[in-house]
């Protein structure tokens, strides 16, 4: 029983789904519309339950002071604080003063705590692909130097100073004159087809895969062979 | 050209050394390159691409007052880089008179939307409720844009301020996709991949995307098939709509910083492989 | 946020294969029979001081493959209506229940020329019907508005309609005449009735592909359980897994499983899962702690119950500690600061990417790098591939991911369908090389669009 029913609601649903795409009627937008809010509902509730975990193990750490207990006192005092001001602060006009200036606190933390936190790991990213690629980007094989050579191209294609030099290479060889078999933005265009062209092929392909992947997949969570969404799968 | 033996060893050090360079030094010469270029500007014209140009000529062709949804599907990690593009377009909009929706399926996407509404529309006057309206986030991805084909009011019943949705006049007669000129995705996750599914395949809304600078190459094949009207990559994508709304901002400043950066890792590209390839020669045995 | 629901993904693939065969437009709606009833007589090109001419050939049909909530309409220009010429600024198109009206705004098209618009102002739910308690009276009323005004009006929301009704529109343009809103007199058109259908036609293609996977996927899983025996090549970073373990085991140090970003409809997720129920069992056999930082909250809940299964298949059922496998934050960027931070401080052996991964990909590869960890990783997102590739020992692409879960459990039906997918990447192939060369060749050969090939293109086209 305890894992029938999951599997049941699961080919039920799935099914219901799958059908309800190709019949258009109108118990059958309304049953999509229900299944919706469910998901939309449930999808709420997890995050109750995340919430929760990060709440509990945080303060179980402090109680031990296990290494790293400073970092829990920073994360639920950051979780504190966020949702204090975020759950009272508001900007509707009838509310009371203090609410308004809870939500500019608010405000005040996300642009700048959060977002400038945020943006310097992202930008980490940067130095990281500029140190990856000088170590390990190396023209060993034909195939790599021609990955290279094309991504050395998009790199200076994608950006104004590149496409300026490459302006400045046509006018070197053809002065700008109007029969040149290639126009002043030439290296802007090549870019263009490669992502459109060779990238485009190589994208699709990896799609058609990951697609019929996704088809075979749903068929055995509906038919139940795979159940990931309980143990023992 | 010949060399002694140890002189030739120890040129090979060299280049093995230079292979093994300290990471930090890599990092330092990268942020050098980033942030001179941002204080002194090298002025380089930026050229719109034919996917920014096919936004921009789209959104300039609606008729006045259509609304415009953008879905700001990114945190303030990505904010560098879409928020530009969101501002842009904005303006874009603001300028044809057209309003804007903003929605979010990133729970920290949803101040970012009011932030970028109101810079685009200060200067043009343009009022929240009235213009633009932040719905917000709601939470389940592929089912919200599934149900805003359902009913937009169905899944926003008020907008973030807690408005209630009849009350706008900037979503008067917004019932679904089917009056929305297109809907914009901005986004640093896979986002986009949903509002095709479920919005353009489910209810053939028009679509288009903005995504980060290393995601563009992976959504160049829904261009191709006019899934997607047109596409802005990155912060250059961000700096070629300004220049073709002829209103210079975030983007364009940011060009510079990006060419040079470009560049270096170029030049690091090519350095690391000379390193490489003179490291494995030299005298044998 | 799901990357890629899974029954999604199963519908899209048609609409995939169409659109990459032909990158063929949806054609134009099918012409249909007019229902046109125009009640004005169109004047002569009229100077600025006479009243603006009506459109000409109004049409109301049926919107097609819906639940009876549309209808669509078009019509000719105003004659007034000039390319050079200012003066229509757009149409109004209004509804009734009789022909005689009273005739209500149900949109206004702000686009000179041939004129669209879907009217999609119906409801099923009679709650919809009710006109708001503050509405002002329904402006417009019959023919051009009454009272000569300063501007467009702001025409307030129509009030949804019945689909099971009878309607008739009428469209007029409009314009601004020296700051006053003029209106010509109306086209009419109807009766109409919103039609509801059973079967979206626009999608029988996508239907036929859906039931075509099932058969193949079903049929090869039916083979499975007959007991055929199907070979999966061996798949080195699959293989690491169980050394890296050990090198953990030897060290006395955790291990630390990442499952990606995806949610848990996402494949790659799924996956992940069966690798991290292989990895949870040795790690208990061996004693050796695992550490799970989840970014989604239902992901955890799978996971725990994963690794749970994995401690009671090893018979270590009070090893486990729930506290391992935590919930940290949903923002993707505090989540690699958090599991970064977790890498320097806990140190762990070995480092395992599974999953779907954003531009955090390089920054965690980087991190356990720096922590001095093996580190395996496997994923469908192929912008982050070249990161992983060069960052970490061994990476299983793509589809190696996918049929992670058949390789490690070896479990016949799992591996039916693999091969099944197989079959249908042929079939895709076949059908795209099919559809490259017929295109090539009506373009080539001038070929009509009724001929065959032309039409075996047609088959795949999303509409």
């Amino acid at each position: 029983m305890r894992t029938q029913v999951p599997v049941a609601i699961a080919f039920i649903a799935g099914v219901v789904m799958v059908i309800q795409f190709f019949v258009p009627t109108h118990h059958s937008m309304a049953l999509r519309d229900t299944l919706l809010a469910w998901t939309r509902i449930i999808s709420a509730f997890a995050l109750v339950v995340g919430i929760g975990s990060l709440v509990s193990i945080n303060i179980s750490k402090l109680r031990r002071l296990s290494p790293g207990w400073i970092y829990a006192i920073v994360t639920l005092a950051g979780f504190a604080v966020m949702a204090v001001f975020g759950i009272l602060g508001t900007k509707e006009a009838a509310a009371p003063a203090w609410r308004h200036t809870l939500d500019r606190c608010y405000q005040w933390l996300f642009d700048n705590v959060q977002v400038p936190m945020d943006a310097t790991i992202f930008s980490l990213l940067a130095f990281f692909i500029a140190s990856a690629a000088y170590r390990t980007f190396r023209a060993r094989t034909f195939e790599a130097s021609l990955l290279l050579a094309a991504a050395l191209l998009v790199m200076v294609g994608r950006v104004p100073l590149g496409v300026e030099i490459g302006a400045k290479l046509h006018e070197a060889i053809w002065g700008g004159s109007t029969t040149a078999p290639v126009t002043p933005e030439w290296l802007q265009s090549l870019t263009e087809w490669v992502l459109n062209c060779p990238n485009t092929a190589a994208q699709r392909a990896i799609m058609f895969g990951a697609a019929l992947a996704a088809v075979a997949q749903a068929l055995r969570i509906i038919v139940g062979i795979e159940r990931p969404y309980m143990s023992g799968s | 050209m010949s060399h002694t033996p140890d002189a030739a060893s120890g040129n090979r050090d060299f280049w093995v050394r230079l292979q093994r360079i300290d990471r930090r030094w890599i990092f330092l010469v990268l942020f050098v390159g980033v942030v001179v270029p941002y204080f002194t500007p090298l002025g380089c014209r930026v050229r719109p691409s034919d996917p920014t140009r096919k936004l921009y000529d789209f959104i300039d062709k609606l008729p006045e007052r259509k609304p415009v949804m953008i879905s700001f599907d990114y945190g303030p990690g990505s904010a560098a880089e879409l928020d530009p593009m969101a501002v842009a377009i904005a303006r874009h909009c603001f300028k044809k008179n057209l309003r804007l929706i903003g929605v979010t399926l990133d729970p920290t996407g949803a101040l970012l939307i009011r932030k970028a509404f109101e810079k685009a529309g200060k200067d043009l006057g343009k009022k929240m409720h009235e213009d633009w309206v932040s719905l917000g986030y709601k939470p389940g991805g592929g089912v919200v844009v599934l149900g805003i084909g359902g009913g937009l009011d169905t899944v926003f019943a008020t907008d973030s301020e807690g408005k209630p949705y009849g009350e706008i006049p900037a979503l008067e007669g917004v019932r679904n996709y089917d009056d929305i000129g297109i809907v914009v995705d901005l986004a640093s996750s896979a986002a986009p991949d949903i509002w095709i599914r479920y919005a353009r395949e489910a209810f053939k809304a028009n679509l288009a995307c903005g995504v980060t600078g290393v995601m563009v190459a992976a959504y160049y094949p829904y261009l191709q098939t006019g899934q997607f009207i047109g596409i802005l990559g990155g912060l250059k994508g961000a700096a070629e709509y300004e220049q073709l709304t002829e209103a210079p901002g975030d983007g364009q400043i940011g060009m510079d910083s990006q060419s040079v950066a470009h560049l270096i890792v170029i030049a690091l590209v090519i350095l690391g492989n000379v390193a490489s390839i003179a490291s494995r020669r030299g005298p044998r045995g | 946020m799901p990357k890629r629901s899974v029954l999604g993904g199963g519908v899209a693939l048609l609409l995939w294969a169409s659109a990459a065969a032909s990158g063929v437009e949806p054609p134009a709606p099918r012409e249909a029979p007019s229902v046109s009833v125009p009640v004005a007589e169109l004047p002569p090109l009229a100077p600025a001081e006479l009243p603006l001419a009506p459109p000409a050939a109004v049409e109301a049909k049926d919107k097609p493959n819906d639940d009876a909530t549309a209808i669509d309409l078009s019509w000719r220009p105003s004659p007034d209506d000039a390319p050079d010429s200012q003066r229509v600024m757009g149409y109004v198109v209004r509804r009734a229940e009789a022909p005689d009206g009273p005739y209500v705004v149900v949109g206004r098209v702000f686009t000179k020329g041939e004129g669209k618009f879907t009217d999609s102002s119906f409801s099923w739910k009679s709650k919809d019907r009710e006109p708001p308690e503050s509405a002002p009276p329904s402006p417009g009323g019959q023919g051009p508005a009454a009272e000569p005004s300063a501007g467009i009006p702001t025409d307030p929301a129509p009030v949804r309609a019945d689909p099971r009704g009878q309607y008739y529109y009428e469209v007029a343009a409009f314009g601004l005449s020296e700051g006053r809103y003029e209106e010509s007199a109306p086209s009419r058109a109807g009766p109409v009735t919103p039609r509801e259908y059973w079967l979206d036609r626009d999608q029988i293609n996508v239907l036929v592909g859906t039931v075509l996977c099932t058969i193949v996927v079903l049929g090869f899983l039916g083979f499975a359980r007959r007991g055929r025996d199907f070979y999966v090549r061996p798949i080195a970073g699959l293989k690491a897994v169980d050394d890296a373990i050990g090198r953990a085991t030897e060290m006395g140090r955790p291990l630390l499983f990442v499952a990606g970003l995806g949610g848990v409809s996402d494949i790659a997720t799924v996956a992940a899962m069966a690798i991290l129920g292989r990895i949870g069992r040795t790690a208990a056999e061996q004693g050796t702690r695992i550490l799970v930082p989840c970014r989604d909250p239902m992901v955890m809940t799978a996971q725990r119950e994963v690794v749970k299964e994995s401690y009671l298949e090893a018979g270590k059922p009070d090893a486990y500690v729930e506290d391992d496998i935590y919930f940290t934050t949903d923002s993707q960027f505090a989540y690699v600061a958090s599991v970064a931070g977790t890498m320097a401080r806990e140190r762990p052996a070995a480092c395992f990417y599974m999953g779907y991964f954003y531009a955090e990909a390089l920054i965690l590869a980087e991190a356990g790098a720096m922590a001095g960890c093996i580190q395996i990783a496997g994923t469908d997102a192929v912008m982050q591939l070249p990161f992983l590739v060069t960052t970490c020992d061994y990476t299983l692409m793509g589809e190696e991911l996918y049929a992670a879960t058949a390789y490690l459990t070896r479990e016949p039906r799992l591996l039916g369908s693999l091969k099944a997918q197989d079959w249908l990447k042929m079939a895709v192939a076949a059908a795209l090389v099919c559809g490259v060369v017929f295109a090539g060749l009506g373009q080539i050969l001038h070929l009509p669009e009724t001929s065959w090939m032309l039409k075996f293109i047609s088959l795949f086209e999303t509409r």
